[in-house]
């Protein structure tokens, strides 16, 4: 989970370790980063729905209003429109605010208020940020570092090295490529293990890195594939790393579907770690 | 309107404060540079000077002056798709305002915003805005965060008859009265939302009427009378500082031209646009009342006037001498980003 301020990174970023470890799932991380930076920085509220008491829908602030009381995790009434509205003004005023949407579904109630308004207002006045936390991953475990350690938009991760195919996902799907090469690690093939961290800005200068050392890219994706980020990153990565490519940039993504409900077929429809080694072996099957 | 909402505008009539002495003649001359910009911005759009469309604002002139004269330094403004007169009386020159509608390098917002975007970050103008509605949840962000930062100082939101019948408005209007931000909703009607009547468009016997359903004080003022508008925001100011919360003024108002340039309004009798010229006109009322106490004879009316053209003159003179935006800049943030915020 990454937490951002301008300025510094203490982190090397690109596969380094933080300083101090500690191992706390996505949504303890989320509040424990959350929790430090409104401790340092009295500027930084919170509106969502059921955030004081309930902590959101996922826990994510869970305790931040006992702590920090009702003005700065602020509920808010059923409205997207309102909450995206008053966190790009209170921005514009000065202010460091968090919008929790909850359920990235919801995001659609405020479209115009991202779109329209916040969008112009970054291009304007460099603010606001949106940060999305994948629902499956508020469960998971994993190290992170400590009060001083921050990570700046636009460095991916390597999560894993290797030599002969790259893995790229970001969000639930760096799982996805962790698993995936732990199969092909079993047949003798490594496979390395990009995180993108950030959609945008997008650091392709450490993809077209790992390119030149595997040529053959795999890149996993849970949105569909038509006009998606697995799209935008195989039309740059043809267009940056052409001449190190052994092969077309694969890639593996959800079909043209509104997400199931059904446990099989939702198992269907998302990548999985099978699916993922199959298109490193596909590539490497063309020599 | 509500019998809790009837005393809450009584309310807010009292403590009214006269504007300074000598301040009418003022107001008149902003007025009168407001009309004579919209109507050579009309004609510069004509002749293909100004890429995209605009709204003209002439005959509303009444209400932005009335409401920013009746601000403080620290006051924040959000407009609407028709913000020319919003933007000018907020103190935007209109050198800036010229030059960002032909699109040039010294335009208030270097030349990429255009009408729609009119952004002054040093004079509080979150902007005009091409989302109908959109600008009062800016204008409600801004309060929140002066409430939170207990800043002596209100936010106005102007939308108009046409935003009044958004979702998003009363979104916004809600959280503003719940949370008791200081917020002055300010709601243009003019009647017309680009060719539909208000009778076509809305339900329900006034805009007002509406607000008072969410228990903040609403009231309905002549726009044309830009000492009422002026009266009206005053007193819903003092009463935002207070920290009573937010208030909503509906202004009646009217605009000359059509929705946007080259509309050939077949919406409406042009015997109506004269009817409001001829006896409703925010300008030729403030004259006969200066006029009328001594302040103001007609060579000092045709003074003004002449004085108002000289700066229109000069305005489009400034635009058409600025240099264009350089076109190596057109992804990267504007570069007034870096002066910071409202």
């Amino acid at each position: 989970m990454a937490r951002h301020r301008l300025g510094e990174p203490r982190l090397a970023g690109r596969g380094g370790r933080p300083a101090v470890t500690e191992r706390l799932t996505y949504s303890q991380a989320y509040r424990a980063g959350l929790a430090e930076e409104m401790t340092s920085n009295d500027l930084i509220f919170v509106m969502g729905t059921d955030i004081l008491l309930r902590g959101g829908h996922f826990a994510q602030v869970f305790g931040l209003g006992e702590r920090f009381g009702a003005d700065r995790i602020r509920d808010v009434p059923i409205s997207e429109a309102a909450m995206v509205a008053a966190g790009v003004g209170a921005a514009l005023g000065g202010m460091r605010p968090v919008v929790d949407l909850n359920f990235l579904d919801f995001a659609f109630g405020g479209m115009d208020e991202l779109c329209n308004q916040a969008a112009k207002i970054h291009y304007m006045f460099g603010i606001p940020v949106l940060f999305l936390m994948h629902k499956a991953l508020t469960g998971v475990r994993g190290e992170v570092g400590g009060p001083a350690d921050y990570i700046p938009f636009g460095l991916a991760r390597i999560v894993r090295e290797g030599g002969d195919a790259t893995l790229i996902g970001y969000g639930a799907t760096v799982r996805t490529c962790v698993a995936a090469a732990e199969q092909l690690a079993a047949e003798g093939v490594s496979a390395e293990v990009i995180d993108l961290r950030t959609l945008y800005p997008l650091d392709l200068e450490t993809v077209t890195a790992s390119l030149r050392k595997t040529g053959r890219a795999v890149m996993v994706d849970e949105s569909p594939g038509y006009g998606g980020v697995s799209a935008e990153i195989a039309a740059s990565l043809s267009e940056a790393a052409f001449d190190y490519l052994d092969g077309p940039v694969m890639r593996v993504h959800a079909p043209h579907s509104p997400v199931p409900q059904s446990r099989v077929l939702l198992e269907a429809l998302l990548p999985g770690g099978g699916q993922v080694a199959a298109a490193a072996r596909a590539l490497i099957a063309r020599g | 309107m509500s019998e809790a909402a009837a005393p809450a505008a009584e309310q807010i009539r009292a403590g009214a404060q006269s504007p300074p002495p000598g301040a009418l003649r003022d107001w008149l001359e902003q007025m009168l540079v407001i009309r004579q910009f919209e109507a050579e911005s009309v004609r510069l759009s004509l002749a293909g000077h100004i890429p995209g469309g605009i709204h003209s604002s002439a005959g509303q002139e009444g209400v932005a002056v009335g409401t920013a004269r009746a601000l403080g330094p620290d006051d924040v403004v959000s407009g609407t798709h028709r913000s020319h007169h919003h933007a000018l009386a907020k103190g935007l020159t209109p050198r800036e305002v010229m030059a960002e509608l032909f699109g040039k390098a010294d335009g208030c917002a270097g030349g990429r915003g255009g009408s729609m975007h009119l952004v002054d970050a040093g004079r509080h103008f979150l902007g005009s805005n091409g989302i109908v509605g959109a600008g009062l949840g800016l204008a409600m962000g801004a309060a929140l965060a002066m409430k939170m930062r207990s800043q002596a100082a209100v936010a106005v939101g102007y939308f108009g008859d046409g935003g009044a019948n958004t979702g998003r408005v009363w979104e916004f209007i809600n959280l503003a009265a719940l949370w008791k931000l200081p917020l002055i909703a300010v709601c243009e009607n003019n009647l017309y939302a680009v060719e539909t009547h208000i009778s076509q468009a809305m339900a329900g016997e006034s805009v007002a009427a509406r607000a008072g359903g969410f228990g903040l004080p609403a009231e309905t003022v002549d726009g044309q009378d830009v000492l009422a508008v002026y009266a009206a925001v005053r007193q819903a100011r003092n009463r935002a500082l207070d920290g009573q919360g937010p208030a909503f003024i509906e202004a009646q108002t009217y605009r000359y031209e059509g929705h946007n340039v080259g509309d050939v309004q077949n919406y409406r009798e042009k015997s109506e646009v004269a009817d409001w010229l001829e006896s409703r006109d925010p300008i030729d009322r403030l004259r006969q009342r200066l006029a009328g106490q001594g302040e103001l004879d007609d060579d000092g009316f045709a003074a003004a006037t002449s004085r108002a053209a000289d700066i229109v003159a000069d305005a489009v003179a400034f635009a058409e001498a600025s240099p264009w935006p350089d076109t190596a800049s057109v992804n990267r943030a504007w570069p007034a980003a870096a002066a910071g915020r409202p």
